[in-house]
Protein backbone atom coordinates (compact mmCIF):
# COMPACT_ATOMS: atom_id res chain seq x y z
CA UNK A 1 0.00 0.00 0.00
CA UNK A 2 1.36 3.36 -0.99
CA UNK A 3 1.01 6.82 0.78
CA UNK A 4 -2.13 6.65 2.63
CA UNK A 5 -3.77 10.36 2.70
CA UNK A 6 -4.59 9.83 6.47
CA UNK A 7 -1.21 9.79 6.82
CA UNK A 8 -0.42 13.40 5.60
CA UNK A 9 -0.26 16.32 8.21
CA UNK A 10 -2.99 19.22 6.92
CA UNK A 11 -2.51 22.35 7.64
CA UNK A 12 -4.56 25.57 6.72
CA UNK A 13 -3.13 28.43 3.87
CA UNK A 14 -2.25 31.32 6.34
CA UNK A 15 -3.03 33.71 3.38
CA UNK A 16 -6.94 33.18 4.13
CA UNK A 17 -9.11 35.08 6.67
CA UNK A 18 -13.26 34.74 7.32
CA UNK A 19 -15.88 35.56 9.39
CA UNK A 20 -19.26 33.90 9.85
CA UNK A 21 -22.05 35.95 6.82
CA UNK A 22 -25.38 34.61 7.77
CA UNK A 23 -25.67 31.22 7.55
CA UNK A 24 -22.11 31.38 5.82
CA UNK A 25 -18.69 30.98 6.37
CA UNK A 26 -16.72 33.61 4.37
CA UNK A 27 -13.29 33.65 3.47
CA UNK A 28 -11.14 36.23 1.36
CA UNK A 29 -7.21 35.33 0.28
CA UNK A 30 -5.23 38.41 1.83
CA UNK A 31 -3.35 37.90 -1.32
CA UNK A 32 -5.23 37.38 -4.07
CA UNK A 33 -8.19 39.05 -2.41
CA UNK A 34 -10.50 35.80 -3.54
CA UNK A 35 -13.75 34.98 -1.45
CA UNK A 36 -15.09 31.73 -1.32
CA UNK A 37 -18.14 30.64 1.01
CA UNK A 38 -17.20 27.54 2.63
CA UNK A 39 -20.03 24.97 3.60
CA UNK A 40 -20.38 23.42 6.88
CA UNK A 41 -18.30 20.77 6.88
CA UNK A 42 -14.95 22.89 5.31
CA UNK A 43 -15.78 25.12 7.96
CA UNK A 44 -15.48 22.48 10.87
CA UNK A 45 -11.99 20.96 8.89
CA UNK A 46 -10.87 24.45 8.72
CA UNK A 47 -11.58 25.38 12.38
CA UNK A 48 -9.93 21.44 13.15
CA UNK A 49 -6.99 22.96 11.07
CA UNK A 50 -5.67 25.66 13.76
CA UNK A 51 -3.34 23.59 14.57
CA UNK A 52 -1.97 20.94 11.61
CA UNK A 53 -3.83 17.47 11.27
CA UNK A 54 -3.56 14.57 9.60
CA UNK A 55 -7.59 13.27 8.11
CA UNK A 56 -7.98 10.58 11.12
CA UNK A 57 -7.34 13.49 13.56
CA UNK A 58 -9.63 15.94 11.70
CA UNK A 59 -12.47 12.91 11.67
CA UNK A 60 -12.10 12.18 15.28
CA UNK A 61 -12.58 16.14 15.93
CA UNK A 62 -15.56 16.41 13.79
CA UNK A 63 -17.12 13.08 15.27
CA UNK A 64 -16.37 14.36 18.44
CA UNK A 65 -18.43 17.23 17.92
CA UNK A 66 -21.26 16.42 15.00
CA UNK A 67 -23.41 13.49 15.59
CA UNK A 68 -22.36 11.75 11.93
CA UNK A 69 -21.55 7.63 11.32
CA UNK A 70 -17.81 7.33 10.92
CA UNK A 71 -17.74 5.84 7.18
CA UNK A 72 -20.26 9.43 6.17
CA UNK A 73 -17.64 11.34 8.38
CA UNK A 74 -14.97 9.89 6.42
CA UNK A 75 -16.31 10.25 2.99
CA UNK A 76 -17.53 14.06 3.50
CA UNK A 77 -13.75 14.76 5.17
CA UNK A 78 -12.26 13.39 2.46
CA UNK A 79 -14.18 15.15 -0.24
CA UNK A 80 -13.82 18.50 1.67
CA UNK A 81 -9.90 18.11 1.96
CA UNK A 82 -9.70 17.58 -1.36
CA UNK A 83 -11.61 21.00 -2.82
CA UNK A 84 -10.22 22.85 0.06
CA UNK A 85 -6.91 21.71 -1.86
CA UNK A 86 -7.86 22.52 -4.75
CA UNK A 87 -8.71 26.09 -3.71
CA UNK A 88 -5.83 26.35 -1.67
CA UNK A 89 -7.62 26.77 1.27
CA UNK A 90 -5.23 23.73 2.65
CA UNK A 91 -2.08 21.68 1.87
CA UNK B 1 2.50 92.20 12.59
CA UNK B 2 0.33 89.60 11.01
CA UNK B 3 0.02 86.06 13.34
CA UNK B 4 0.79 83.00 11.21
CA UNK B 5 -2.35 81.41 9.82
CA UNK B 6 -3.72 78.07 11.45
CA UNK B 7 -6.79 76.40 9.70
CA UNK B 8 -8.30 73.84 12.07
CA UNK B 9 -11.33 71.69 10.81
CA UNK B 10 -12.76 68.48 11.50
CA UNK B 11 -13.43 65.18 9.10
CA UNK B 12 -13.48 61.65 8.78
CA UNK B 13 -13.63 61.84 13.06
CA UNK B 14 -10.43 63.83 12.70
CA UNK B 15 -9.33 67.21 13.56
CA UNK B 16 -7.15 68.68 11.14
CA UNK B 17 -4.79 71.50 11.13
CA UNK B 18 -3.41 73.18 8.11
CA UNK B 19 -1.45 76.11 7.07
CA UNK B 20 -3.48 76.54 3.87
CA UNK B 21 -7.72 76.64 4.48
CA UNK B 22 -9.12 73.32 4.29
CA UNK B 23 -12.34 74.35 2.44
CA UNK B 24 -13.85 70.86 2.17
CA UNK B 25 -13.43 70.00 5.89
CA UNK B 26 -16.02 71.66 8.75
CA UNK B 27 -14.43 74.34 10.12
CA UNK B 28 -13.58 74.21 13.97
CA UNK B 29 -12.62 76.89 16.75
CA UNK B 30 -10.31 74.73 18.44
CA UNK B 31 -8.90 71.70 19.63
CA UNK B 32 -5.90 69.52 19.83
CA UNK B 33 -5.25 68.42 16.05
CA UNK B 34 -4.62 64.77 15.19
CA UNK B 35 -3.31 65.72 11.81
CA UNK B 36 -1.08 68.66 11.20
CA UNK B 37 -0.59 69.58 7.74
CA UNK B 38 2.16 72.12 6.84
CA UNK B 39 3.72 72.60 3.51
CA UNK B 40 8.07 71.97 3.62
CA UNK B 41 10.72 73.36 1.60
CA UNK B 42 11.65 69.72 0.79
CA UNK B 43 10.80 66.36 1.12
CA UNK B 44 12.49 64.20 4.08
CA UNK B 45 14.98 61.43 2.87
CA UNK B 46 13.06 57.77 3.27
CA UNK B 47 13.89 54.59 2.83
CA UNK B 48 11.05 53.15 -0.05
CA UNK B 49 9.68 49.54 1.59
CA UNK B 50 7.18 49.37 -1.47
CA UNK B 51 6.55 51.40 -4.48
CA UNK B 52 2.04 52.31 -5.42
CA UNK B 53 2.15 53.97 -9.11
CA UNK B 54 4.27 56.59 -8.59
CA UNK B 55 4.24 56.68 -5.10
CA UNK B 56 5.99 55.07 -2.03
CA UNK B 57 5.57 53.32 1.16
CA UNK B 58 7.65 53.63 3.92
CA UNK B 59 7.86 51.70 7.23
CA UNK B 60 6.16 55.52 9.35
CA UNK B 61 4.22 56.40 6.10
CA UNK B 62 3.36 57.57 2.16
CA UNK B 63 4.54 59.59 -1.13
CA UNK B 64 2.24 60.72 -2.59
CA UNK B 65 2.91 62.96 -5.68
CA UNK B 66 -0.47 64.15 -7.29
CA UNK B 67 0.05 65.51 -10.95
CA UNK B 68 2.64 68.41 -11.30
CA UNK B 69 0.73 70.20 -8.13
CA UNK B 70 2.24 68.90 -5.19
CA UNK B 71 4.29 65.77 -3.48
CA UNK B 72 2.23 64.65 -0.57
CA UNK B 73 4.44 62.82 2.46
CA UNK B 74 2.26 61.46 5.27
CA UNK B 75 3.69 60.29 8.73
CA UNK B 76 1.66 57.56 10.92
CA UNK B 77 -1.57 59.29 10.29
CA UNK B 78 -1.31 62.13 12.08
CA UNK B 79 1.27 64.41 9.78
CA UNK B 80 1.18 65.30 6.19
CA UNK B 81 4.42 67.61 4.32
CA UNK B 82 3.38 69.12 1.33
CA UNK B 83 5.74 69.68 -1.25
CA UNK B 84 4.42 72.46 -3.76
CA UNK B 85 5.31 71.49 -7.48
CA UNK B 86 5.84 73.45 -10.71
CA UNK B 87 1.47 73.76 -10.70
CA UNK B 88 0.79 74.43 -7.90
CA UNK B 89 -2.34 76.47 -7.17
CA UNK B 90 -1.97 77.68 -4.11
CA UNK B 91 -4.92 75.68 -2.74
CA UNK B 92 -5.25 71.87 -1.48
CA UNK B 93 -5.77 70.04 -4.63
CA UNK B 94 -8.87 67.57 -4.37
CA UNK B 95 -6.65 64.87 -4.15
CA UNK B 96 -5.92 65.68 -0.49
CA UNK B 97 -9.30 65.65 0.53
CA UNK B 98 -9.64 61.86 -1.27
CA UNK B 99 -6.50 59.88 -1.93
CA UNK B 100 -4.05 61.59 1.06
CA UNK B 101 -7.33 61.74 3.34
CA UNK B 102 -7.33 57.89 2.59
CA UNK B 103 -4.23 57.33 3.45
CA UNK B 104 -3.89 59.01 7.02
CA UNK B 105 -7.07 57.01 7.38
CA UNK B 106 -5.82 53.50 7.04
CA UNK B 107 -2.77 54.18 8.89
CA UNK B 108 -5.20 55.03 11.59
CA UNK B 109 -7.15 51.50 11.01
CA UNK B 110 -10.00 53.38 9.69
CA UNK B 111 -12.08 51.72 6.34
CA UNK B 112 -11.70 54.04 3.64
CA UNK B 113 -14.57 53.36 0.92
CA UNK B 114 -15.21 55.38 -2.15
CA UNK B 115 -18.40 55.89 -1.21
CA UNK B 116 -20.99 58.46 -0.58
CA UNK B 117 -23.06 58.33 2.77
CA UNK B 118 -26.19 60.05 3.57
CA UNK B 119 -28.25 60.32 7.02
CA UNK B 120 -31.56 58.83 7.02
CA UNK B 121 -33.78 57.84 9.89
CA UNK B 122 -30.25 58.28 12.17
CA UNK B 123 -28.21 55.42 10.50
CA UNK B 124 -25.56 55.89 7.31
CA UNK B 125 -27.05 54.55 4.02
CA UNK B 126 -23.68 53.82 1.86
CA UNK B 127 -24.10 54.61 -1.93
CA UNK B 128 -21.31 52.95 -4.60
CA UNK B 129 -20.44 51.84 -7.04
CA UNK B 130 -18.58 52.27 -10.45
CA UNK B 131 -18.27 55.58 -11.81
CA UNK B 132 -20.79 57.30 -14.07
CA UNK B 133 -23.48 55.07 -12.37
CA UNK B 134 -24.78 58.19 -10.34
CA UNK B 135 -23.47 57.66 -7.40
CA UNK B 136 -23.02 61.62 -6.25
CA UNK B 137 -26.47 62.54 -8.04
CA UNK B 138 -28.17 59.48 -6.01
CA UNK B 139 -27.41 61.39 -3.18
CA UNK B 140 -28.08 64.71 -4.47
CA UNK B 141 -31.65 63.65 -4.96
CA UNK B 142 -32.03 61.97 -1.24
CA UNK B 143 -31.16 65.36 0.30
CA UNK B 144 -33.51 66.72 -1.29
CA UNK B 145 -35.72 64.26 0.11
CA UNK B 146 -34.78 64.99 3.90
CA UNK B 147 -31.68 63.33 3.95
CA UNK B 148 -28.77 64.73 5.89
CA UNK B 149 -24.99 64.32 3.78
CA UNK B 150 -22.58 62.35 5.36
CA UNK B 151 -19.64 62.11 2.99
CA UNK B 152 -19.49 62.75 -0.75
CA UNK B 153 -16.83 60.20 -2.86
CA UNK B 154 -14.50 58.74 0.55
CA UNK B 155 -16.36 57.45 3.08
CA UNK B 156 -14.13 56.61 6.32
CA UNK B 157 -15.56 53.16 8.49
CA UNK B 158 -15.04 52.71 11.72
CA UNK B 159 -15.02 49.35 12.83
CA UNK B 160 -12.72 49.83 16.00
CA UNK B 161 -14.48 49.02 19.59
CA UNK B 162 -16.22 46.41 17.65
CA UNK B 163 -18.51 49.39 15.99
CA UNK B 164 -19.77 49.70 12.44
CA UNK B 165 -20.11 53.57 11.58
CA UNK B 166 -19.95 55.76 8.96
CA UNK B 167 -17.67 59.13 10.14
CA UNK B 168 -18.87 62.33 8.26
CA UNK B 169 -16.50 63.40 5.73
CA UNK B 170 -15.83 66.39 3.19
CA UNK B 171 -19.28 68.75 3.71
CA UNK B 172 -18.82 69.55 -0.30
CA UNK B 173 -20.37 67.24 -3.28
CA UNK B 174 -19.40 67.42 -7.07
CA UNK B 175 -22.14 67.54 -9.40
CA UNK B 176 -23.09 67.86 -12.67
CA UNK B 177 -24.16 70.98 -14.42
CA UNK B 178 -27.99 69.68 -14.29
CA UNK B 179 -28.33 67.92 -10.85
CA UNK B 180 -26.07 71.04 -9.40
CA UNK B 181 -29.07 73.22 -10.82
CA UNK B 182 -31.66 70.87 -8.38
CA UNK B 183 -29.22 70.52 -4.98
CA UNK B 184 -29.92 73.04 -2.34
CA UNK B 185 -26.84 74.74 -1.04
CA UNK B 186 -24.06 76.89 -1.18
CA UNK B 187 -21.87 76.75 -4.97
CA UNK B 188 -18.31 76.53 -3.74
CA UNK B 189 -16.61 76.27 -6.66
CA UNK B 190 -17.85 76.12 -10.89
CA UNK B 191 -16.19 73.62 -13.40
CA UNK B 192 -12.88 74.27 -14.17
CA UNK B 193 -9.82 71.35 -14.58
CA UNK B 194 -9.42 71.28 -10.74
CA UNK B 195 -12.70 70.36 -10.09
CA UNK B 196 -12.89 67.85 -12.89
CA UNK B 197 -15.13 69.66 -14.46
CA UNK B 198 -17.99 69.50 -12.05
CA UNK B 199 -19.60 72.00 -9.44
CA UNK B 200 -19.11 71.96 -5.98
CA UNK B 201 -21.84 72.23 -3.67
CA UNK B 202 -21.58 72.70 0.13
CA UNK B 203 -24.99 71.50 1.33
CA UNK B 204 -27.42 73.01 3.59
CA UNK B 205 -28.72 69.40 5.43
CA UNK B 206 -25.20 68.19 6.71
CA UNK B 207 -25.26 64.98 9.71
CA UNK B 208 -24.50 66.61 13.38
CA UNK B 209 -23.64 62.88 14.49
CA UNK B 210 -20.17 61.98 15.34
CA UNK B 211 -20.89 58.79 13.75
CA UNK B 212 -23.68 56.21 12.39
CA UNK B 213 -24.23 52.74 12.54
CA UNK B 214 -24.44 52.22 8.95
CA UNK B 215 -27.94 50.87 7.61
CA UNK B 216 -27.05 49.75 4.16
CA UNK B 217 -24.77 50.03 1.18
CA UNK B 218 -26.65 50.46 -2.04
CA UNK B 219 -24.33 49.05 -5.15
CA UNK B 220 -25.13 50.71 -7.86
CA UNK B 221 -25.40 48.64 -11.13
CA UNK B 222 -26.16 45.11 -8.91
CA UNK B 223 -28.40 42.80 -8.83
CA UNK B 224 -31.28 43.26 -6.05
CA UNK B 225 -30.05 40.26 -4.04
CA UNK B 226 -26.58 39.78 -3.07
CA UNK B 227 -25.42 36.38 -1.64
CA UNK B 228 -22.82 36.87 1.60
CA UNK B 229 -19.47 35.70 -0.39
CA UNK B 230 -20.95 38.49 -2.85
CA UNK B 231 -22.04 40.70 -0.62
CA UNK B 232 -18.13 40.68 1.20
CA UNK B 233 -17.09 41.06 -2.33
CA UNK B 234 -18.83 43.91 -2.48
CA UNK B 235 -17.28 46.07 0.00
CA UNK B 236 -13.69 44.70 -1.02
CA UNK B 237 -14.53 46.22 -4.07
CA UNK B 238 -15.25 50.04 -2.98
CA UNK B 239 -12.15 49.85 -1.06
CA UNK B 240 -11.14 53.76 -1.29
CA UNK B 241 -7.61 53.24 -4.03
CA UNK B 242 -7.26 49.77 -3.38
CA UNK B 243 -3.82 49.49 -4.56
CA UNK B 244 -2.29 51.49 -1.67
CA UNK B 245 -4.70 49.81 0.66
CA UNK B 246 -3.58 46.56 -0.61
CA UNK B 247 0.57 47.86 0.20
CA UNK B 248 -0.11 49.58 3.40
CA UNK B 249 0.15 47.40 6.85
CA UNK B 250 -2.49 45.95 8.21
CA UNK B 251 -4.51 44.98 5.00
CA UNK B 252 -5.56 41.47 6.34
CA UNK B 253 -6.67 43.35 9.25
CA UNK B 254 -8.91 45.14 7.13
CA UNK B 255 -9.80 42.54 5.00
CA UNK B 256 -11.25 40.95 8.44
CA UNK B 257 -12.58 44.06 9.02
CA UNK B 258 -14.69 44.51 5.91
CA UNK B 259 -16.08 40.50 6.26
CA UNK B 260 -17.50 41.82 9.82
CA UNK B 261 -18.91 44.95 8.30
CA UNK B 262 -20.46 42.68 5.52
CA UNK B 263 -21.73 40.18 8.55
CA UNK B 264 -23.68 43.36 9.95
CA UNK B 265 -24.89 45.90 6.51
CA UNK B 266 -27.11 44.05 4.25
CA UNK B 267 -26.22 45.05 0.42
CA UNK B 268 -28.63 45.92 -2.10
CA UNK B 269 -28.32 46.64 -5.45
CA UNK B 270 -29.94 49.52 -7.40
CA UNK B 271 -29.88 50.39 -11.04
CA UNK B 272 -27.50 52.65 -12.18
CA UNK B 273 -28.74 55.85 -13.25
CA UNK B 274 -30.38 55.43 -16.98
CA UNK B 275 -32.68 58.55 -17.39
CA UNK B 276 -31.65 62.20 -17.62
CA UNK B 277 -33.93 64.87 -16.31
CA UNK B 278 -35.11 66.27 -13.30
CA UNK B 279 -38.44 64.12 -12.82
CA UNK B 280 -36.10 60.98 -13.42
CA UNK B 281 -33.91 62.19 -10.55
CA UNK B 282 -36.70 62.73 -8.50
CA UNK B 283 -38.25 59.14 -9.16
CA UNK B 284 -34.75 57.45 -8.71
CA UNK B 285 -34.28 59.28 -5.43
CA UNK B 286 -37.45 58.33 -3.92
CA UNK B 287 -37.33 54.79 -5.08
CA UNK B 288 -33.78 54.53 -3.44
CA UNK B 289 -35.98 56.03 -0.46
CA UNK B 290 -38.41 53.78 -0.40
CA UNK B 291 -36.01 50.50 -0.72
CA UNK B 292 -34.19 51.84 2.26
CA UNK B 293 -37.00 52.51 4.44
CA UNK B 294 -38.71 49.03 3.66
CA UNK B 295 -35.24 47.74 4.74
CA UNK B 296 -34.92 50.41 8.33
CA UNK B 297 -38.59 49.10 9.17
CA UNK B 298 -37.83 45.23 8.23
Amino acid sequence: MGLDMTDKLWRRNDDWVGSPIEDSYVMVNIESGTYVALNPTARAIWEALETPRTQAQVEASLLSQYAVAPDACSQSVTKALQEMQAQQLAS
Amino acid sequence: MTEPRVHLAAAFGLRWQSDLPLDHFAPLEQGDPDVRVSRVAALAERGSLASVRRGHIYADGTRFPWEEEAVFDTYAGSRVDYLPGPAWKGVLPHAFYGTVAAQVLAWRGLIPLHACAVEIGGRAVLIAGPGGAGKSSLMSGLLETGAALVSDDLTAIDMRDDAANALPGRTTIRLGEAVAQWTGGMRIASPSPATRGKYVIRPVTRTSAAGLPIAALLDLGQDAVLPPAARAQAFARHLFRPAWLAALPGHPARLQALLRLAARVPVIGFPAIEAQGQAAHVARAHAALARIEALIAS
